[in-house]
């Protein structure tokens, strides 16, 4: 069942008619805002993120209880770590077989390069020796790595999982800010096992609670800067969603299919191949939001062009679109047979917000009502035009009608699905390309912008003018 | 006989450098595969004491198994799978990975050969043509794997555990991470069938089971062992083989501390540790009845500065009681 997001921010209007699940959600905070506590990754006590009652220090005395002891005992270095049953790795430790390490030797003392090998090695060993140090010792970053780990989602359960070659590494940002210069740079990066990954092998079967990871936390701050305080916004909404969706790039890299066709592919998994995967996380030492990659690749998600995937079915050209900064298209531009959000635990999706759950709804809904506007009308001096004042579907359905973002319940036209979030402070960006000519629109169409409201089946398919539109 | 009073005994003629895998033959306690780190995969008469047959690889091996008693196939770090019928003495390259063949294992049940490799790829040979039948991605470099019935663990880099049916590879039955907080060192499966035993490099050994329910996961356990105390200070050795015996499901361990300890892993309790060998255990199995325990020693690695001189590499060939496999009721 959903639990509705208002009622966890203390604040749903339906009340006891609401349609989603009014339910403390496992430990969550009942009255902090759910959108606060994933944005807030650091610096939090995770009892109160958790409920549950370990200290942090006791998660510390582990960690340095661990760390001590093997390098004390003489432990191979060249190991992942995960200081707790069921939770992910500790990120940035590099790892080793000894099979591998001496089959280094052998190779080196083929080619006639074992000092420098052998070189190589140690400087492995030392960084190796470095972070188990920096482990007892922990720093307060080392720390919030921690209490990250500890209270991501446990991944660990053996789940009979038919579904996916889904993420394995869900580990939080490389605090040890692990390079790629390691002696074994020809096997497959083991650090890539370790960086970000977001998501969890549960992303599907289980609530999402992993605290946001830092790269979106601050990803979503540069996307959507133009949304400052919003906590609203599409993707800050819910940070856990956010991370679901990257969690699983191979499926916006592959064609959507079943998912036991996707693991048999034997292809695709997070890291291994989807390229837009890889580039995606090798954007992320460097904190660049990962949504800048590659605009041109259709398949991740957020980066779409506009050109005709908008859920809404409309003309390419429409403004509100095109005005937006490629940040902003996401909102229209997923792939709308992806299948992923039909079975993806809703956690209000952005996605969703558009009724991509129910995706065979949105068109056809579409065809009915005013596409475009919906999304120009939110900023005041919109709502005079060709919708109307207050008839806009959003508008009817908002919790809150100030200038900033509107959410709507479900009676959208996305369907019964999640809250529908339009963000009103979208940066339009006086494009004219994207408005019509006055001399290319015919008089029926302008007629209809000029009207109170679209007449059904009189919908112009050309944008208006930017006249019209300012 | 002389041999067979003695408890335990070397093979003659070892491999000339580190062993990475001894395995008995099906149906026998007389032939033994070892793979090694020369090139070379031998098969030994145990009960002899000779060499029968000997074929090399261009690069060290890491692994070999036996599909029949005449059969055996072996992988490395040249890539690529071999095949060496012994009464033919033909050896036959099968096929090749990306990146070097860390596990053979075979299946009766399916016929099929399966090869874990550090190209992240697990894949299905039929030996009848040989040819490859199916390539599978695990997500992460292949370290170990076991077959248990038409089941199959696989143990990845990443403390990942993926367990598939063979019959049919088309998704995994299970994903799940190991119980323990380091690397996966070795992986094997409960003749039973139940579960199966891993391994890390942290001195440690887990029992887990395949039933995913809870009631049956919470008799999941681990427990340290193959560490050293000296002057107070533990030190630490990966447990690096495991190994079966086959009827009473009591199980073989051995780490770089040069021990074999035998556990029975249902009651918690260790029945018998054998006197320290001269090096590290790399390797270890029973024979196919549970009388006889090949030990493959070898200097695997341990420290930065190599022992000097290096212990010999050697094959030990231990006959084992019941007292020392059998669980006590």
């Amino acid at each position: 069942m959903v639990i509705c997001k208002f009622f966890l921010q203390g604040n749903c209007r339906f009340g006891e008619n609401c349609k989603f699940e009014h339910q403390i959600n496992d430990g969550r905070q009942q009255h902090s805002s759910v959108l606060r506590q994933q944005n807030f990754n650091v610096n939090t006590n995770p009892q109160t993120n958790t409920g549950s009652t370990i200290d942090t220090n006791t998660l510390i005395r582990a960690v340095i209880n661990d760390s001590t002891t093997a390098e004390k005992g003489g432990q191979w270095l060249l190991s992942c770590y995960a200081p707790f049953k069921e939770k992910p790795n500790f990120p940035g430790f590099e790892e080793q077989s000894f099979e591998e390490i001496r089959w280094g030797y052998y190779n080196a003392q083929h080619l006639g390069t074992v000092d420098q090998y052998k070189q190589q090695l140690q400087m492995s060993l030392q960084s190796a020796v470095m972070k188990l140090r920096s482990l007892q010792n922990p720093s307060p970053e080392v720390i919030n790595t921690i209490t990250g780990i500890y209270n991501s989602a446990p991944n660990a359960s053996p789940i009979n999982n038919q579904v996916v070659s889904s993420n394995f590494n869900n580990t939080p940002l490389n605090t040890f800010g692990n390079n790629q210069n390691s002696v074994f740079s020809n096997q497959s990066n083991s650090t890539y096992g370790q960086t970000s990954n977001f998501g969890t092998a549960n992303v599907f079967n289980q609530q999402q609670n992993s605290a946001a990871k830092s790269i979106f936390a601050t990803a979503n701050q540069k996307l959507f800067g133009n949304i400052p305080s919003q906590q609203n916004s599409i993707f800050g909404n819910n940070e856990a969603v956010s991370s679901n969706t990257f969690g699983n790039p191979n499926h916006f890299g592959q064609p959507p299919s079943s998912f036991a066709q996707q693991q048999q592919q034997a292809g695709m998994t997070n890291f291994g191949t989807a390229p837009q995967s890889n580039s995606f996380f090798n954007a992320q030492p460097n904190g660049t939001p990962p949504f800048n990659i590659q605009p041109q690749n259709g398949t991740l998600p957020f980066v779409k062009q506009n050109q005709s995937e908008s859920p809404f079915g409309v003309q390419p050209n429409d403004p509100q679109f095109n005005n937006q900064t490629q940040h902003n298209s996401p909102f229209f531009s997923t792939q709308p047979n992806m299948t992923m959000f039909n079975t993806q635990q809703t956690n209000n999706l952005p996605f969703n917000s558009f009724g991509i759950q129910q995706q065979s709804n949105i068109f056809p809904q579409q065809q009915q009502q005013q596409p475009n506007t919906p999304f120009v009308t939110q900023e005041n001096s919109q709502i005079s035009t060709p919708l109307g004042n207050g008839t806009n579907v959003f508008v009817r359905n908002t919790q809150s009608l100030d200038s900033s973002t509107s959410a709507s319940h479900s009676n959208s036209i996305f369907g019964s699905g999640q809250t529908t979030i339009i963000n009103n402070d979208i940066n339009f960006v006086k494009d004219e390309s994207i408005y019509s000519k006055l001399e290319d629109l015919n008089e029926e169409d302008i007629k209809s912008y000029q009207g109170a409201v679209f007449e059904f089946g009189k919908i112009p398919e050309k944008p208006p003018t930017i006249e019209m539109c300012f | 006989m002389l041999i067979k009073s003695q408890t335990e005994y070397k093979l003659k003629s070892p491999p000339e450098d580190a062993i990475s895998s001894v395995k008995f033959g099906p149906n026998t306690n007389q032939f033994l595969l070892v793979s090694s780190w020369d090139g070379s995969v031998r098969l030994y008469d145990v009960m002899a004491n000779t060499l029968r047959h000997k074929y090399s690889h261009d690069n060290p091996v890491l692994d070999c198994c036996f599909t029949d008693a005449v059969h055996s196939y072996s992988g490395g770090l040249d890539n690529t799978l071999k095949s060496l019928d012994f009464n033919t003495t033909t050896e036959t390259s099968v096929g090749t990975h990306n990146n070097a063949i860390r596990c053979v294992e075979y299946c009766s049940e399916v016929n099929g050969i399966l090869t874990g490799s550090w190209d992240h790829h697990l894949k299905l040979w039929d030996p009848r043509t040989p040819m490859c039948s199916g390539n599978y991605n695990q997500g992460d470099k292949v370290y170990t794997m076991s077959v248990c019935g038409e089941k199959l663990v696989v143990g990845t880099a990443g403390r990942k555990i993926l367990v598939w049916d063979i019959r049919n590879m088309s998704y995994t039955l299970q994903k799940r991470e190991s119980n323990l907080k380091y690397q996966t060192r070795a992986i094997r499966c409960f003749p039973n069938k139940q579960g199966f035993v891993l391994s890390s490099i942290e001195g440690r050994v887990a029992v887990e089971y395949l039933d995913t329910s809870p009631e049956v996961q919470k008799k999941k356990y681990a427990f340290k062992c193959h560490r050293i105390k000296e002057d107070g200070l533990e030190r630490i050795y990966p447990v690096n083989a495991i190994s079966f015996h086959p009827t009473h499901n009591t199980f073989a361990t051995g780490g770089s501390d040069g021990y074999v300890n035998i556990w029975d892993g249902f009651n918690k309790k260790r029945l018998c540790q054998f006197h320290q060998y001269h090096t590290s255990v790399t390797s270890l199995s029973f024979s196919h009845n549970g009388s006889v325990l090949a030990i493959a020693c070898s200097y695997f690695l341990e420290e930065e500065t190599l022992p000097n001189p290096m212990p010999e590499d050697a094959i030990y060939i231990r006959t084992v009681t019941d007292q020392e496999t059998k669980p006590k009721a």
